[in-house]
């Protein structure tokens, strides 16, 4: 599977034709400004597509038939005119192209940084688990991190994006059904 | 084609610096020799305890020239007063180094691993420093000294101390990043790869400053394309942006790159060519080709013809802008190293004289840096003297002319470089 070794070799007009000509330079087009990593079947995708119709969404997914499924449910969407111009997948590694070299594919100072890097001063981290040492492994990391704040539970709980987070995923959904616990944590990237 | 035992084959200078102060420190093995003029001072000879158990794999000297330190595979750390080679302090990491680079004001020198950790010790005491960094992780400095390669291809410049900002990613190698080189008084880097391209970087901005050159040809790699429906496939990852106009898994490998002191000049080494490859260096248009140091077969003043073969394993330019290089080969009476100098301003790099006191310090280094190699049966003759974090270990052997597959066992590793933002 080729991918670019830069942002702008990538097919932005074929990924986002709505929003994306073929002559814009990369300079002057709009640039993806959430991502789901780890997008499973799509759930949150479809969810945050109608809340930010102008932001470009993308999802990432390993899983080789997943993401395929996800990237077919958005052009069947498309064809049906139910929207879904601003979204993509894509079936890449997240893990490897934010930090390679890590033999930890989990929550560390390192992969934090390379999060730091990819959000705007400003920008939000949105994390959801029904796992509690999940989530207190996250929140110890993220708040040892000098570039990212935690913003109260109570101050997010009306968060558009918190609530499909919570709610829309397949997990979030099952995880409800079986009357489960969910935990959140939401962080801003701060300035360094 | 292989040395005997007396026949003149030496180890090799792996690696080398030339100080501000006209020291010149050569890593032989595990040893280190420091030759001022024509006095040298080795670790090959001194009585007293050696710090380091195994090859030295890299060394880098302060700015003034007055302490350099030395990493060894032996996971060992040393740092020397200069130029009388006096050790100052001993230390150690927890995993094999690969790379060593020290501030730009002297007082402290970051070591990395192979996996891309980093650790920050004081100087002159290679005191480590604890009081950054994660505590749970021998307090490793989350980043990295303002750049570090990894293997996946790019350059991340992080500010330092503060190293988990990423200021930057540098982007545009198609193989993994070989070798790093700043750039004096400008804050540029310039990088060599894997793909056997060479680019100059802006720091922090990360931004390219001219065309990436292939080292060899001098020309343009063309760039591919990368379709959606690529994105889709199952194929396992292939990186696409510019490709080498010669095939991709070639040796076309660029092993070293260094920047003369006026900034004007950049020479890069290739692995399997015996050349140096010189490029004319400008602040706003990047790279231009400007011919070569032709080594194979080259005959030097003191009438030595050099081996069609001569694999030149290092460069640098010392302060007055000569290019110095180490030589490896199997021909018997090779030197470890050589030099050379423009003799007019814009006259062709001829070796210098053989009446010049550079000769003399040559011949002093030859002396005292002269380690009979050592070889066993079998041995592939090239993974002796490599650089140690170009080398993965293996236990086949390859033939010497089978030349992709000896690329292949250099695995990329981690490299790092420090350089100040600031231009002064």
């Amino acid at each position: 599977m080729k991918y670019p070794v830069k942002p702008d070799l990538y097919p932005w007009h074929e990924v986002y034709p709505a929003f994306v000509k073929p002559e814009m330079s990369y300079a002057e087009m709009p640039k993806v400004e959430i991502a789901d990593i780890g997008c499973g079947f799509g759930g949150l995708l479809m969810a945050l597509s109608p809340l930010f119709p102008d932001t470009l969404i993308m999802g990432m997914e390993i899983r080789l038939k997943v993401s395929a499924y996800v990237h077919e449910r958005i052009v069947a969407a498309r064809a049906n005119g139910n929207g879904c111009q601003n979204l993509a997948v894509t079936r890449t590694n997240s893990m490897k192209h934010l930090a390679k070299n890590h033999r930890r594919r989990i929550i560390s100072q390192a992969l934090l940084a390379e999060y730091a890097y990819t959000l705007r001063v400003g920008g939000m981290l949105y994390t959801v688990t029904d796992v509690l040492d999940l989530h207190q492994w996250m929140v110890e990391h993220l708040d040892a991190h000098p570039l990212f704040e935690r913003i109260p539970d109570a101050d997010v709980a009306d968060d558009p994006c918190l609530v499909a987070a919570m709610t829309k995923t397949e997990e979030g959904i099952k995880v409800a059904r079986n009357s489960g616990d969910k935990y959140p944590a939401v962080y801003r990237r701060i300035d360094a | 084609m292989s040395c005997e035992e007396g026949d003149g084959c030496f180890e090799p200078v792996s690696l080398f610096c030339v100080t501000k102060a006209s020291v010149v420190v050569t890593a032989v093995g595990k040893h280190l020799v420091a030759t001022f003029g024509e006095t040298t001072t080795g670790t090959t000879t001194t009585a007293e305890s050696h710090p380091h158990g195994k090859r030295v794999v890299a060394m880098a000297a302060t700015g003034e020239g007055d302490v350099l330190v030395s990493v060894a595979a032996d996971k060992s750390i040393a740092a020397w007063k200069l130029p009388a080679l006096e050790l100052l302090a001993t230390s150690a990491v927890d995993r094999k180094a690969s790379g060593v680079a020290i501030s730009p004001d002297g007082s402290e020198v970051v070591v990395c691993d192979k996996v891309g950790d980093v650790f920050a010790f004081s100087l002159p005491g290679l005191v480590r420093r604890t009081d950054m960094g994660e505590a749970d992780r021998g307090h490793r400095i989350v980043g990295h000294v303002s750049m570090v390669t990894d293997v996946a291809f790019k350059v991340r410049l992080s500010e330092y101390p503060k190293s988990y900002n990423i200021a930057e990613y540098c982007l545009g190698h198609t193989q993994f990043v070989a070798c790093l080189a700043t750039v004096p008084g400008a804050p540029l880097l310039i990088s060599g790869g894997g793909d056997g391209n060479v680019a100059v970087w802006r720091v922090p901005t990360g931004e390219q400053v001219g065309p990436m050159l292939h080292a060899i040809s001098g020309t343009k790699p063309t760039p591919l394309a990368v379709h959606n429906h690529d994105m889709a496939s199952g194929e396992p990852f292939v990186p696409v942006g510019h490709c080498t106009h010669t095939d991709p898994e070639s040796d076309s490998m660029v092993t070293c790159v260094a920047v003369a002191p006026d900034a004007a000049l950049v020479a890069a080494i290739v692995s399997g060519h015996p050349t140096v490859y010189l490029f004319a260096m400008d602040s706003a248009a990047g790279l231009a080709p400007a011919g070569s140091v032709e080594l194979g077969g080259a005959t030097l003043p003191d009438g030595t013809v050099l081996a069609a073969d001569v694999q030149p394993l290092s460069v640098t330019f010392d302060a007055a802008g000569r290019l110095w290089t180490s030589l490896y080969t199997d021909a018997p009476g090779t030197p470890l190293m050589a030099c050379f100098e423009r003799p007019e301003p814009n006259a062709p790099m001829a070796h210098v004289a053989a009446d010049s006191p550079i000769a003399a310090t040559l011949a002093a280094i030859a002396v005292a840096a002269s380690i009979p190699r050592d070889f066993q049966a079998g041995q592939d003759p090239l993974s002796v003297g490599i650089p140690l974090n170009q080398l993965r270990k293996r236990k086949k052997v390859h033939s010497p002319t089978d030349r992709t597959k000896r690329v292949a066992a250099r695995a990329p590793s981690t490299v790092l470089a420090a350089a100040s933002t600031s231009t002064n």
